[in-house]
């Protein structure tokens, strides 16, 4: 990122879901993601989202439903198990 | 001149090749039946190139460069992404293309207001590698990609698709090569990922597209709206890449292989064949 935020309220949150998947030690950040979210221009309540995780707050806070998903078997968690656990969130 | 040869569409979910037991056992053989006779047709029809049409899932194309239409412009390409990180289920391999199809379209098109982006590197994802794994598990036809953005609102619009579907056809009979050309639509119908909805089918949906895909009613899935799709799921939004062969086959009746809803995978699974 250039460190200047484009306006765009949905790029950054969805920019760090979208470096994560594509770094290879994704599944050691994820067990630690603070210092690797330090490095995004994150509002609190992405921030709070993005560690907690809350998968259904990601989506109020307009994460592309498919990196949503990916976040989650980034997490370890079995891609079945998504509806129950989005449904249980709520 | 070259000819439009066959058309092909069909569901795209990597379940069938990597998470089958999801599925409910008889469904799944329809799926599997489905996928035989679609290959069996290919065969037979023994184009020179397809173009394949997809949705992409975010692996390559993100929201800050993110075309409505692309074109891959090769001699070939690699996939799927996703076997590069884990078991997928069939392996990251590459797949031969056609350059100059692939160019001869976007010239075309840049000049008659269907303007292509053009990627010249792409390792593709699922939507195009699982269907062509069943299709053409031999790699025998060489396959230019065509991405439709579905995955990043604000989305092309189904007429608009329809439009380019009609477009590619007109293109295709003025293409001076004297090859046959099949295209192959991936995606759909009805099903969300990673999103509350993600388990819910809309069958009635389903039902009502194909029924319009197969009688050649296109024009009644061009006049689909954004919200109508939306509302069936996340991720029905994939729709579009039947829309576009609907429009390339403007008219035409198409054979309705097979539809089932397979509530393991979350998805309306359906397929049909214009020969």
């Amino acid at each position: 990122m250039s460190g200047l935020s484009t306006g765009s309220p949905r790029y950054a949150i969805n920019r760090v879901i979208f470096d994560l998947s594509r770094n290879p030690n994704a599944r050691a950040i994820v067990a630690d993601k603070a210092q690797f979210l330090a490095g995004y221009e994150l509002g609190p309540e992405e921030r709070k989202a993005l560690l907690g995780p809350d998968w259904n707050r990601l989506l109020d806070l307009g994460v592309l439903p498919n990196l949503v998903y990916r976040y989650y078997m980034l997490h370890g968690l079995a891609p079945e198990t998504f509806p129950a656990a989005i449904a249980a969130a709520h | 001149m070259a000819e439009l040869c066959l058309g092909i569409a069909t569901s795209h979910l990597a379940h069938i090749v990597n998470a089958r037991a999801l599925g409910d056992v008889a469904q799944v053989a329809t799926f599997d039946a489905g996928y035989r006779r679609l290959a069996r047709a290919l065969a037979d029809a023994a184009p020179d190139v397809a173009l394949i049409v997809s949705a992409e899932h975010v692996n390559k194309f993100f929201i800050d460069n993110l075309p409505a239409f692309c074109i891959g412009m090769f001699d070939a390409f690699a996939g799927p992404v996703e076997a590069k990180t884990r078991d997928f289920g069939i392996p990251f391999h590459r797949v031969r293309s056609d350059y100059a199809f692939a160019r001869f379209l976007v010239e075309l098109g840049l000049d008659e207001g269907v303007d292509w982006a053009i990627s010249e590197n792409w390792e593709l994802d699922h939507g195009f590698m699982v269907p062509l794994s069943r299709l053409d598990p031999d790699g025998r036809c060489p396959v230019v990609p065509v991405f439709i953005n579905c995955a990043a609102p604000p989305l092309p619009s189904p007429r608009r698709c329809y439009a380019v579907g009609r477009w590619l056809a007109d293109a295709i009979k003025r293409w001076d090569a004297g090859k046959r050309v099949a295209i192959i639509a991936t995606g759909g119908l009805s099903h969300s990922v990673g999103s509350a909805q993600q388990g819910y089918i809309d069958a009635e949906f389903d039902r009502r597209f194909l029924d319009h895909f197969c009688a050649g009613r296109g024009d009644a899935l061009a006049a689909l709206s954004d919200q109508e799709i939306a509302a069936t799921g996340s991720a029905s939004g994939e729709v579009r890449s039947w829309i576009m062969l609907a429009g390339a086959f403007a008219g035409r009746q198409a054979e309705r292989v097979m539809y089932e809803p397979i509530s393991g995978f979350d998805t309306g699974c359906a397929q049909a064949l214009i020969a």
